[in-house]
């Protein structure tokens, strides 16, 4: 009896669940459709928010051969500025250039989405808010396919939403020409500034933030149809123009980007400013003020987001020594000297007699030197942090017993050198060995570096960066996943820039003066806020066209030395080198150098109370790792991802040396 | 229960019986060799070991094959003798010699041999060398074009040491490979040679390299353009024993 009440039981309830099959074609709750984003302003923020999480941003946790947002916050010293030979690191090189196979289509199709959809629902929207949504849109698009176009070359445009039972044969699209995917961003930034207003919420795009893209974009394409051609990169990609664009249409991408960067300039920007009086203070604050007005467009982070977000980063902890400045990690990679050098020279050598100059003090040294150098890097003897947690930054490589000849004598630090000779020139490491002269223990090393084989989580090049590191904060909060500075996105200095490579490159190729001059506007602009010496255009440049073989004046360079000088450090000196197609020259066998202080014994006084009055001198050596960049022809493009092909013949061929 | 023991066993068999599909394929039992010459000397090409290679495409098999690089020795020879019998398309790849043509449809059967000519880009000639007191070295050398109309840019003249015959970018003595022991050129051939005879005008000389006593080296020199590959011509290999 019990048996049939329970299988009746049974029976019951798999009669009730078969009821509800009558009513399955519902719209799930949890899901949003269409209608509710795509049907009012607020579900297309939400839409939108979604894409700018996932932009292709090059910021503090960017991983070069790893991707956008990378996890791993202790590689965070993996970057671009180590690969291009601006920093050197530990371990790792130009080893990222091949990337990451980056293939972003699926956001591409979310963008594409929203732009095929949002027409039916325009009636709910205000007419500023539904040109606003979709200018936003188009800028979006146009970051995504920028991101693809300077790793790939040509690569796809897709503006439709593909349907993934489609047609076999209109499934698998051919790649377009590099050319022509730079004209799609052309135009579709042409529509963002139509549409999108002027202002914006903070890390949100607006007009500008459009203009500002399209001014990068296209000065990329410019002087890739300039330059691809003296790359020599041959092989059926570039035949069939999917990498490498025509030199004739130089001028046209120049002209846009010029015409571009007048838009941004004309906009509510201006270089920040807010303390003339000390230059250095200004430019070191320019990274961390959330209320800048050079800002055009920037990433935020914040210590409370969700960990998935990835809204938090380790800048600080990957580039400051432990313990005395971090408290987490440890520094992994240092500006490298030839950098510090493109700024003003470094008093360490006597013109005259060629010897080393002396110095009582390290902070002797860059006391003259350009504010934005200082404000870029730690020189040994700067400060750092406040009150009790307040330490210099101590940095000495080792000990002269004597050293009366001139600074060649070291031979860029050669082991073979005579006055480099092991009785007379002392290494030490670990931290904190001394050495005994004549009954005096004497430090040898600094603090903060160098050991004799140049150990991990000290400089090696006499230098750390100074440039985005939070002087703010207390040394025991610098911690991994715990630094929040935002990352400058686009910022006035570089649309200043840009228009000055666009304005010269023009007046090159249309041989006009005046165009010329106009470009050495900007840069004094960007030299003014610096603190640096004014720049007098010269009417007959030096020529240089030997040093990467092809036509390039004394003007030209120094608007590119001021590029690098200005955004060292933010990610664009890989991408400059590239476009530029100097990479392969630069980087050939390329071993850094390193300003390394060291101590002379015999010339140490002391005054009448018993205090020691130190005589150190800079000496230019070869970074002691010898750590060697070198720029493969084939890394000017990366290689378009395997699996890709492998799914889209029609993708081949591969980019050129592959 | 027995039944279930049974139904199991049957469906064991199911899962086994896939194992009896035999692979029918040939396996890779084809075998290929040859000489890589210079057109203009008709001597075997100067190259380094593995600096580049025969690049093969099997054209039988798919329509976008991957392609398979057979090394070229010291030598300018190859050979490989694992491949497919297919049919495929050869070309001399990525070394420092003109693009060479590619043989289209060539069918590989049980053995092969096939030989390419190739116009190198430099000749590195008239190589001199002084080996002074404290065993400093002075060496020179100088260029020609044998095709002078659009060669790229010549970028650089550096010497090659190895302490074994094998000598050349590949196996060197990396302390040499500096950029003090280098003369950087980045010039166009009418700089620095004659567009007509293809004769550099130049000796490139790099002076006091210093050799350790008591070692045999094997030196050579090398020119490079700034082709696609940017790999280097060499000279022949010179053997400077160091008393």
């Amino acid at each position: 009896m019990k048996k049939s009440i329970a299988i009746i039981i049974i029976g019951l309830f798999l009669c009730s669940n078969m009821q509800s099959c009558r009513k399955m074609d519902l719209d799930p709750l949890g899901v949003l459709g269409e209608d509710a984003l795509f049907g009012n302003e607020a579900g297309a923020r939400k839409y939108v928010a979604g894409m700018y999480s996932f932009l292709p941003i090059e910021d503090f946790v960017y991983h070069p051969e790893r991707g956008f947002r990378w996890d791993n916050y202790w590689q965070n010293s993996e970057t671009l500025a180590a690969m291009s030979g601006e920093m050197t690191g530990q371990f790792w090189g130009v080893a990222g250039a091949q990337g990451f196979g980056y293939w972003p289509y699926d956001r591409i199709r979310n963008i594409n989405t929203l732009i095929a959809g949002l027409p039916k629902y325009q009636t709910n929207f205000s007419e500023e808010g539904y040109n606003q949504i979709l200018g936003e849109a188009h800028f979006l698009r146009a970051f995504y396919y920028f991101a693809l176009v300077k790793r790939y070359g040509g690569i796809p445009i897709i503006t439709e939403v593909q349907d993934p039972t489609g047609d076999k044969a209109q499934l698998l699209v051919k790649r377009n020409k590099e050319s022509e995917v730079y004209h799609f961003i052309n135009e579709d930034l042409q529509q963002a500034i139509t549409k999108m207003a002027a202002t914006s919420e903070r890390g949100r795009a607006n007009k500008y933030v459009a203009a500002s893209l399209l001014s990068r974009a296209m000065l990329y394409a410019g002087s890739i149809a300039k330059y691809s051609g003296y790359g020599n990169l041959a092989g059926d990609a570039t035949d069939q123009e999917l990498v490498g664009i025509k030199k004739e249409e130089a001028e046209w991408f120049f002209k846009q980007s010029y015409d571009a960067s007048t838009i941004v300039l004309g906009g509510p920007y201006s270089l920040y400013n807010k303390n003339p009086q000390d230059k250095e203070l200004n430019y070191v604050n320019l990274f961390l003020d959330l209320d800048s007005p050079e800002d055009i467009f920037i990433k935020e982070y914040s210590i409370t987001a969700p960990h998935n977000n990835r809204l938090k980063h380790s800048y600080d902890a990957t580039h400051l020594p432990n313990p005395t400045f971090s408290s987490d990690n440890e520094s992994a990679a240092y500006p490298v000297l030839n950098v510090v050098e493109l700024f003003d020279e470094l008093p360490i050598t006597d013109a005259i007699t060629g010897k080393p100059i002396r110095y009582t003090d390290r902070k002797q040294l860059y006391a003259e030197l350009e504010p934005r150098q200082r404000a870029t890097f730690y020189f040994s003897g700067m400060e750092l942090r406040e009150g009790a947690e307040r330490r210099s930054f101590d940095i000495q490589r080792g000990l002269y017993k004597t050293f009366p000849g001139k600074a060649t004598d070291a031979q860029m630090g050669s082991g073979s050198a005579t006055v480099n000779s092991e009785s007379n020139r002392i290494l030490g490491g670990p931290k904190n060995s001394q050495y005994d002269y004549n009954g005096t223990k004497i430090n040898i090393t600094g603090e903060h570096g160098m050991w004799k084989d140049g150990h991990a989580n000290n400089t090696r090049t006499g230098f750390f960066i100074r440039k985005y590191i939070n002087y703010k904060m207390s040394t025991k909060d610098v911690k991994l996943y715990n630094s929040t500075q935002p990352w400058k996105i686009f910022r006035l200095a570089e649309i200043l820039l840009n228009k000055a490579e666009a304005a010269y490159e023009l007046g090159v190729i249309k041989n006009d003066g005046s165009l010329k001059q106009e470009a050495f506007q900007y840069i004094a602009q960007v030299r003014l806020r610096a603190g640096a010496k004014p720049y007098v255009y010269n009417g007959a440049p030096a020529n240089l066209s030997g040093k990467y073989g092809y036509p390039l004046d004394g003007n030209m360079q120094f608007i590119r030395e001021e590029r690098e000088r200005e955004l060292c450090f933010e990610n664009h000196h890989w991408w400059d080198i590239r476009r530029w197609r100097i990479a392969d020259v630069e980087l050939n066998n390329f071993v850094p150098n390193a300003l390394m202080p060291y101590l002379v014994l015999d010339e140490l006084k002391y005054s009448p109370t018993g205090q020691r009055i130190n005589s150190f001198i800079f000496i230019k050596e070869k970074e002691p790792w010898n750590k060697t960049f070198n720029f493969e022809k084939k890394w000017y493009y990366e290689p378009i991802p395997g699996g890709e092909l492998n799914k889209n013949p029609n993708l081949y061929p591969q980019n050129p040396i592959y | 229960m027995k039944t279930i023991n049974l139904l199991m066993a049957l469906a064991g068999m199911f899962f086994l019986s896939a194992c009896s599909k035999t692979d029918n394929y040939e396996g890779p039992n084809a075998s290929m060799s040859g000489q890589v010459t210079d057109q203009i000397t008709k001597e075997p090409f100067l190259t380094g070991q593995g600096e580049f290679s025969i690049r093969l495409l099997e054209t039988s098999w798919s329509e976008n094959p991957a392609p398979q690089d057979l090394q070229v020795k010291q030598d300018g020879s190859y050979s490989h003798t694992k491949l497919f019998q297919a049919t495929y398309t050869l070309q001399p790849y990525g070394g420092a010699f003109w693009p060479a043509d590619k043989i289209e449809g060539f069918k590989l059967g049980a053995n092969a041999e096939q030989n390419f000519e190739v116009t190198p880009y430099l000749h590195v000639k008239n190589v001199k060398w002084n080996l002074k007191a404290e065993n400093k070295l002075d060496i020179s050398c100088s260029l020609a074009a044998p095709v002078t109309n659009g060669l790229p840019q010549v970028i650089e003249v550096r010497p090659f040491f190895s302490l074994t015959p094998y000598c050349g970018a590949g196996s060197r003595i990396d302390a040499y490979y500096k950029d003090e022991y280098r003369v950087l050129i980045n010039q166009n051939w009418e700089n620095i040679g004659s567009m007509q005879t293809g004769e550099g005008k130049e000796t490139y000389t790099i002076k006091d390299i210093p050799l350790k006593s008591g070692y045999t080296y094997y030196v050579r020199m090398g020119a490079k353009v700034r082709d696609t590959y940017e790999k280097f011509n060499y000279s022949n290999v010179e053997v400077i024993t160091v008393p």
